[in-house]
This record gives C-alpha cells, sequence and structure tokens, in this order.
C-alpha cells in the first residue's frame, strides 16, 4: 500500500477545523472598518435604483414584506436599503405581509432600526406609511388586491393626531388612493416565491409597477420575469444590497472631475447624483466576508478535487 | 370587480381554451383507451429504473425504505409524490421490505395512511402493514427536518425517497441519508432545490419528469392525458417560438416594417395598458379610449425590456 | 442589565448552543432546539390572531359601540359562519371525521382553481412573448452593447421625415427624451418645431432605445433560443426520442440544464454564507463588540 500523498490527506481533515477556518473567514472581516469591495451594477438593480429615483415626492409605494427572521442576512439589507431610498424620496409607504404572520413585527423591527439614522426620526407611522398587519392566502389576497384595491385593504390604524382608530384610508398616505394603478410602485421583499403569485393576478402588462428584492436563493427564478419586463426592478441577495448600497454612495453614472463613475449602468441614458449624506451599511460590510468565505470555499473545492484526481491516478498506476 | 380580467386580451383567452382543450382532448383520450390494448403512450424516464433499482438495494440489505413526500401541503405534487410511493410501498410490501413515510403535514399524512394500507390490501399482504410506518413528524420545516434525519440515523434506511416540494432543509436530508449509506431517488418541482439534490443524491427526476413518474407507474388515466396534454402545450409554445424568432429575425433583415399591436405603450419607461383591448371594452364600455388617456411625464432612457434582449 | 442588553445576550445563546451540533449532538442544542421550535410555534399562533384575524374577523364581526374615538360601527355576524368552516380543517386529526377537512380543503383548491386561468395567462405568455428574439445583429457600429444610448444618421433621417423635424432637432430631442415644460419649451425655440412633433419624436427615439441589437446579443439570443428549444425537447414524454439529432439535441438539453442548475448552487451558496455572516455580525459585533464589551466599558 502506498503512503497517501498530502493532497490525499486533505481529504481527511476533520469537518470541524473546516468549520472553525468557516467562523474565522466570516467573522474577521467584520471587524475591519471602511472596507469597500467595487462591484458591477447588473442590469435588474440598476433598473430597481433608477426607478426608485424617479419617484415624485409623496409617492406611494408598496412593501410586501415576506421575510422572518431566518433570512436576517439578506432580507434585512435588502429593507433597510429600500427604506433609505424612499426616505430620500420623501416617498410613503404601505407595509403589509402576505406570506408569514411574523413578518409584519420583524419588518417593524427594521423600521424602528433605520428611523433612528434620520435627525427628523424617519418615518412616521399614518404619515408617512401605514401598517397593515398580515393577510393569509397570498393568492386570493393578490386577486382581491386587483379586484378592489378598498376592500382588500379595508383596516383600521390609530391616528397619532388623535388617539383615534380610523380606516387607512382617511390616512395621509392613502387619502387618493382607490386602485392599484394610483400606486407608484408595488414591492415585495421576499425569502419565498410571492411575486410569481403577485404577476400572475396583477394583470398582463401589470397595472402598477412590481420590482422584487429577493434572497440569493430565490434570485435565479426570478430573473426571468425582470428578462420578460415583468419586474421593472429586481434585486438579487446580498450582491443585490450592496449593488443599491454602491448606487446610494455614488450614484449612478455619476462622473466627478470627468473621471469613470463607480457605479456605472449601462441601459441608463441620464445619471444620478449620490444620495444625500449616504453610507456603505450592512450590505458592504457582510460582502467581505463573503468574499473571504467564498475564496476559501473556492481553494478548498480545487484541493479536494486534486485529491480525488491524484488518487484515481495513483489508482491507475497500481 | 373583477378588474383583473379587463385587460386580458383575446390572445391570451384563445391560447388558454386552447391548452385546457388540450389536456381534457388527451385526459378523454386516455379514459377512452384504458384497457383497450392501445394506451396512450408515454416514454418510460430513466429515473423510473433507478426506483426498482433502489428498493431492490434496500430488500438485499433487509433494511427499510425512507419515503418522504415534501413539506407542502395537500396539493397536486404531494398526490403525485404518493402515487409513486403507493408503487414503491407496493414492491416493498412483496419482497416484505419495511417502509417509513415522513409527513410534515397533517392531510397529507391521513391520505398517506390510506393510500398505503389501501396498497398492501390490494396486495393481499394486510397483515405487513405497520401502521407506525407512515408517521407524522411535525409541521415546522426544521423540526421536521431534525425528525427525519433522526429517523434515518437511528434506522439505517437502504433507500431513500425524497419526491414532493422541498425547501431549505433539502440538503439536511440528501446528506444525512448519504451519511448512512442510502442509495437515494429525488425530485423536487422546487428548481431552486433541484441542484443540491443533484450534488447529493444518486438520481434525481427533474420537474416535469416526476409528473412523468407518477404517470407511468398509476397509468391513472387523468396523469396520463395531462402529461400528454401538456406535451402538445409545450410543441406548440416551441413553435411559437421558433416561429417568432424566425419572423422577426427575416422582418429585421429584409428590412420590413411591422406594427406591433399587443395593446400596450410605453409610459415611463414601463409597458402600460393602454386598454383598447376588444374584451376590455365589452367588460367596461364606458372606459376611455386609449387616445382620450392623457399621457403621463415620461422618464428617460431606461428601457422597458429589463435585462432581455 | 438593561432589557437590550438582555435579549442580545440571551440571542447569542441561543445561536452558540444551535452551532453546537457542529462539533456534536448535545443536550445544550436539544434545548434550545426545544426552545426554538416552541417559540416558533407560539409566535405563529399569536402572530396569526394579532396581525391577521383580529383585524379581518374578529373585529369586523363583533363590530364596534361609539366611543369617543369614533362612531359605531355594525356587527357583521354573519362572518360567525366562517368559523365552522375553518374549525373543519382541525378535524383532520380525528379518524371518524377527518372527512370535513376535505371541504375548506375543496373550497381553497377550487379558488385557486379557478384563478389559474387567468394567472397562467399573466404569467406565462409575457415569458413565450420575451422568448421570441432577434437572431442576428441589426447594428454591426459596434461589437458590444454600448454605453447609453446612440442614434445612427439613417434612424434620425427617419425620425425626422415622419415628424417633419429637421435631424439636428431630433438630435437635440434624443440627448434626453425625459421632457417637461421648460425642456419642451427649450427644445421648441431652438428647433422651431411644435410640441407634438416634438412628443412624437420623443416618443420614437424612446421606442428604439433597448430595440437594438448587436452581435454579441444576437450571439446571445441564439444561445438563448437554443438552450430554451432544447430543454423544452428534453421535456416531451409523448414519443420515444429516436434519431442522432433529437438524442443530441436533447442530451444538450439536459447538459445546459446542469449549467442552470450550478448557477443556481452557486446563488444559494451566497444566500447560506450570508446568513451565517449575519449570525458572526449578532455574536461578534451586535452582542459582544457593542453590547457585552461597550457596557463593560461604559
Amino acid at each position: 500500500m502506498k503512503q497517501p500523498l498530502w493532497m490525499e490527506k486533505l481529504q481527511q481533515i476533520d469537518r470541524k477545523v473546516l468549520y472553525l477556518m468557516l467562523i474565522l473567514a466570516t467573522a474577521i472581516p467584520l471587524f475591519i472598518k471602511g472596507l469597500v469591495i467595487p462591484v458591477k451594477i447588473e442590469d435588474s438593480t440598476g433598473a430597481l435604483f433608477v426607478k426608485l429615483n424617479s419617484l415624485p415626492e409623496g409617492s406611494v409605494v408598496v412593501i410586501q414584506s415576506d421575510w422572518t427572521v431566518s433570512s436576517r442576512g439578506e432580507s434585512a439589507g435588502q429593507l433597510e436599503a429600500l427604506l433609505r431610498i424612499l426616505r430620500s424620496r420623501k416617498s410613503k409607504f404601505v407595509l403589509f405581509s402576505a406570506a408569514d404572520p411574523q413578518a409584519p413585527q420583524v419588518a417593524r423591527n427594521v423600521i424602528r432600526r433605520v428611523n433612528k439614522e434620520f435627525p427628523d426620526g424617519g418615518f412616521k407611522p399614518w404619515q408617512d406609511y401605514v401598517d397593515l398587519k398580515y393577510f393569509p392566502q397570498a393568492e386570493s389576497f393578490a386577486s382581491s388586491m386587483a379586484s378592489d384595491l378598498r376592500k382588500a385593504w379595508d383596516r383600521t390604524m390609530i391616528d397619532p393626531a388623535d388617539g383615534r382608530s380610523k380606516s387607512v384610508f382617511e390616512s395621509p398616505v392613502l387619502k387618493g388612493v382607490r386602485r392599484l394603478e394610483d400606486l407608484q410602485l408595488y414591492t415585495i421583499v421576499t425569502a419565498s416565491g410571492t411575486p410569481r403569485i403577485v404577476i400572475q393576478r396583477f394583470g398582463s402588462p401589470s397595472r402598477v409597477p412590481i420590482a422584487a428584492l429577493v434572497t440569493g436563493v430565490m434570485g435565479p427564478e426570478h430573473m426571468n420575469y425582470f428578462a420578460a419586463g415583468q419586474l421593472i426592478g429586481m434585486s438579487n441577495g446580498l450582491r443585490g444590497v450592496v449593488e443599491l448600497e454602491t448606487m446610494m454612495v455614488e450614484g449612478v453614472n455619476h462622473r466627478v472631475d470627468g473621471k469613470a463613475s463607480k457605479a456605472e449602468y449601462k441601459r441608463f441614458n441620464g445619471s444620478i447624483p449620490p444620495l444625500e449624506g449616504a453610507q456603505y451599511k450592512r450590505g458592504m460590510q457582510y460582502f467581505a466576508s463573503l468574499h473571504t468565505a467564498l475564496i476559501m470555499l473556492i481553494i478548498l473545492v480545487i484541493l479536494g478535487n486534486m485529491g480525488i484526481f491524484t488518487k484515481w491516478f495513483r489508482k491507475g498506476d497500481a | 370587480m373583477g378588474e383583473q380580467y379587463y385587460d386580458t386580451g383575446w390572445i391570451s383567452i384563445l391560447l388558454v381554451l386552447l391548452f385546457s382543450a388540450f389536456v381534457l382532448f388527451n385526459i378523454r383520450r386516455a379514459i377512452a383507451s384504458k384497457g383497450s390494448g392501445k394506451e396512450v403512450y408515454i416514454r418510460r424516464i430513466a429515473g423510473l429504473n433507478a426506483i426498482e433499482e433502489a428498493i431492490g438495494r434496500a430488500t438485499e440489505m433487509g433494511r427499510p425504505v425512507l419515503m418522504v413526500p415534501g413539506i407542502g401541503g395537500l396539493n397536486a405534487i404531494s398526490m403525485q409524490a404518493l402515487n409513486i410511493f403507493g408503487h414503491v410501498t407496493k414492491t416493498a410490501a412483496r419482497f416484505a421490505t419495511p417502509i417509513r413515510l415522513c409527513c410534515a403535514d397533517a392531510a397529507v399524512y391521513t391520505v398517506a395512511q390510506e393510500i398505503i394500507s389501501e396498497t398492501y390490501q390490494r396486495e393481499g399482504l394486510s397483515e405487513r402493514f405497520d401502521q407506525d410506518s407512515v408517521r407524522f413528524i411535525s409541521d415546522r420545516q426544521f423540526a421536521f427536518a431534525t425528525g427525519v434525519s433522526g429517523t434515518i440515523h437511528r434506522e439505517k434506511v437502504a433507500a431513500a425517497f425524497f419526491l414532493g416540494e422541498f425547501f431549505a432543509e433539502s440538503l439536511i436530508f440528501a446528506e444525512t441519508a448519504n451519511s448512512v449509506g442510502a442509495i437515494q431517488v429525488a425530485g423536487s418541482t422546487q428548481n431552486t432545490q433541484t441542484p443540491f439534490f443533484i450534488a447529493a443524491c444518486d438520481y434525481v427526476l427533474i420537474s416535469d419528469e416526476f409528473y412523468a413518474a407518477s404517470a407511468y407507474l398509476s397509468r391513472q388515466p387523468v396523469l396520463v392525458g395531462s402529461l400528454v396534454g401538456q406535451d402538445w402545450i409545450k410543441m406548440t409554445v416551441m413553435g411559437m417560438i421558433l416561429f417568432g424568432s424566425l419572423a422577426s429575425t427575416f422582418e429585421v433583415v429584409s428590412g420590413l416594417k411591422t406594427q406591433e399591436r399587443d395593446g400596450t405603450q410605453l409610459v415611463d419607461g414601463e409597458r402600460k395598458s393602454i386598454s383598447d383591448t376588444w374584451f376590455y371594452h365589452q367588460l367596461k364600455p364606458d372606459a376611455p379610449k386609449p387616445e382620450e388617456i392623457p399621457q403621463r411625464e415620461p422618464a428617460d432612457g431606461v428601457t422597458e425590456e429589463g435585462g432581455g434582449a | 442589565m438593561s432589557h437590550d442588553l438582555l435579549k442580545l445576550i440571551v440571542g447569542g445563546i441561543a445561536t452558540i448552543a444551535l452551532y453546537s451540533i457542529l462539533y456534536r449532538e448535545n443536550k445544550f442544542y436539544r434545548f434550545f432546539e426545544h426552545v426554538y421550535i416552541g417559540l416558533a410555534v407560539g409566535f405563529a399562533v399569536v402572530g396569526l390572531w394579532t396581525e391577521n384575524l383580529e383585524a379581518s374577523w374578529w373585529d369586523t364581526m363583533i363590530g364596534k359601540a361609539a366611543t369617543v374615538d369614533g362612531p359605531a360601527t355594525p356587527g357583521m355576524w354573519t362572518f360567525g359562519l366562517l368559523l365552522p368552516i375553518g374549525v373543519m380543517g382541525f378535524m383532520v386529526f380525528s379518524k371518524k371525521h377527518g372527512w370535513m377537512a376535505r371541504i375548506p380543503i375543496g373550497i381553497i383548491l377550487g379558488m385557486w382553481g379557478g384563478q389559474q386561468f387567468n394567472a397562467f395567462a399573466t404569467e406565462m405568455l409575457p415569458q413565450v412573448r420575451d422568448s421570441v428574439r432577434v437572431l442576428v445583429p441589426t447594428r454591426t457600429d459596434s461589437i458590444i452593447v454600448p454605453n447609453g444610448f446612440v442614434l445612427t444618421d439613417q434612424r434620425a433621417g427617419a425620425i425626422a421625415q415622419e415628424t417633419g423635424m429637421t435631424v439636428e432637432g431630433v438630435r437635440l430631442v434624443a440627448q434626453n427624451v425625459r421632457l417637461n415644460p421648460e425642456r419642451e419649451q427649450a427644445l421648441m425655440q431652438q428647433t422651431g418645431a411644435n410640441l407634438d412633433q416634438i412628443t412624437q419624436t420623443a416618443n420614437a427615439v424612446r421606442g428604439l432605445i433597448g430595440k437594438e441589437v448587436y452581435l454579441t446579443q444576437a450571439i446571445n439570443n441564439i444561445l438563448y433560443t437554443l438552450t430554451l428549444l432544447s430543454i423544452l425537447c428534453y421535456f416531451l414524454f409523448s414519443f420515444e426520442q429516436k434519431g442522432k439529432f433529437l438524442n443530441g439535441f436533447t442530451r444538450a438539453g439536459r447538459l445546459l440544464l446542469m449549467v442552470g442548475f450550478g448557477a443556481i448552487f452557486g446563488s444559494t451558496v451566497m444566500t447560506r454564507f450570508a446568513l451565517l455572516i449575519d449570525r458572526m455580525f449578532f455574536i461578534f459585533i451586535e452582542m459582544l463588540r457593542d453590547g457585552i464589551f461597550r457596557a463593560g466599558g461604559a
């Protein structure tokens, strides 16, 4: 019996060692401040950002938040980025979930966290957003929104001005809204396949532009909808969050002193300046860790495969 | 009310009716030909051999066969999975191979129990049916994953079938079954989970193959007819795409100018309905004509096609 | 110890406990696993009531008496009839009355089935439409898609002829097709055209954006069409796939399918890592650095 080569020994590394390496690879970059990794803007994310930035002041956007803590790593960053852009556009929004009863509370926590960033206290309930909580049966709910929005959203909320419980349609957010066409954008932050349900039921072409901010797992599946124009824009996983943050900080096709922009979006003819006071946040902080982890994974996969091949060849020799 | 139907347009309605007709006609054909000796043909897919092989292996080793119909509720997918499991159970019953069927949904559990006990009865082997072989584990995703993994470890299953709707727990099952050396056949209609099964299992039924396996094994006219009907739909779509691509290429090469009329127009860089379809006006006679609808201020530069082209 | 810090520490301990399974199965893990499952069920039940049933069903059913907060709303007692239908769902646990559970399931399936006709058309037909692609390039002045939108002389000439504007005028409008009153005024002065002509030109230019096919795009489109057709062909079951061409074509379909699955796999690995990184962020940054150490240092 031949002595195993060092490459073959690699295959016998204890799992626990690999886990430890993975923990170190993901944790150490988190302590390094100010790391910025350049990223190419995908068409889907670029289109989403441009759409968000063309929203007129006071426009009403829907945020269907269909994720819970199990996908916090990606979805929290998506929702945070979305809220920051909406704030910069002075947009109002409607929040609800059609996937999980726990989702609205998780979204509220994110809103509270993002609100702390703004000196004026950020989004105010009733004035800037209405919270419609949770609707079960996503299919039927999407159908009823398409058929009668006022009936579908028939909920009450407390007006902080006088402490009375009123219909959400009396709020400054939904005052002029009667049907889907009155909304400027319908966004879905999700860890599952809910955009499909909405696309299926909002008509073709959709009566309100739909955008999806999905996890990396669901990303490839939703590319089709973006390619076919059924989604106006899409942000895919952690990378999507980083792209949104990059566009917020660098602007889109925004040149300073004739230098090339750090965020180029080819399909967009114009340019968008950086958002006021924008900074790299959670997305970019995680992105460095993602890189170290993926590099480690790639190296290990290559080494592991080399080990298998050397084993094969040696068997062939014997 | 019913606003989602206004803009459907006649082409969509025609196609949906045509596609439904394909399926219904073939179901009719399958019912009529059942038992006549000239049954509607569907080809045998390679995955079926893998199923037989897995049961054979479990029988040789005398260890149980594990079946999991996914974590979805009682729907077409879990029903088709149970159909395949009925076939697996039939073979297992003949050779007295023990089975384990783990469910994550109460309704699926009830139906599974009926199907499995019926299978044993039909084979005249009711005494071999163990009530405990069909189990309800938990309806919480990861609790279910833990429970099934425990079963795999404790009972050292020789073959595992993961067919149905799987999500993030797919790799946990496949890895665990792999670690006890079980031969695994998987099939999920969830495209996102299929890659994990491909990486970890011995054979994978990819998307529609899953339905084909179920139809082939059960020979139920509704399933066979639907499968053949779907084939016709696929061929129609292939024809449409091929013809469309060639026609639009010809349009470009020859310099022909055709006008596009699809009831939509570009507003603000998006396709918006201009609601001038015949169907729309039937449902809503008082609706304004397209030229009466004021245009919104368009944005610059963003293409309406998104990432396409 | 503040309430927030306590929350962080409990969360941190639970996270570490659940990851301890990577070392080996242990009681610490088991305990928190059960806590987690219990909490998940508890949250789901409470959430279902507070986030949905209370507002949509209970409040509507019982109505509200007039108070200082607002006028009375009448109770919709018919909503009470929904309760037995819902309760039937739970009958699934009974051997004898299990059949009752099929009634609400039937209602849901029926509703779903009915919606599928429209849903299929709205979801799939735009995708079929998008799959119709031009297989040859329409532009030869660049191999790849250039930055921004370039209007050729030929196209500008055609638009100018159509709208009655000068070619320079068309180019001026094309520089930025986003029109607003000020820009319209400026363009009218610069080009001498009227508002109709300018709007018409802007629309014509906008219609061209994204419609041009460059060489690389044409190659993409050919690959796309071949992939789509071969994979669809692979999933045909009603006849034996015989013959060299058909066999090769479907085999190619299967291979291309694997490439697609590889991409999905990669994207999913990214998600899994992101979830791990988030947990690491929680333990090392939120709990340790910003929580315990900051509180200790302060």
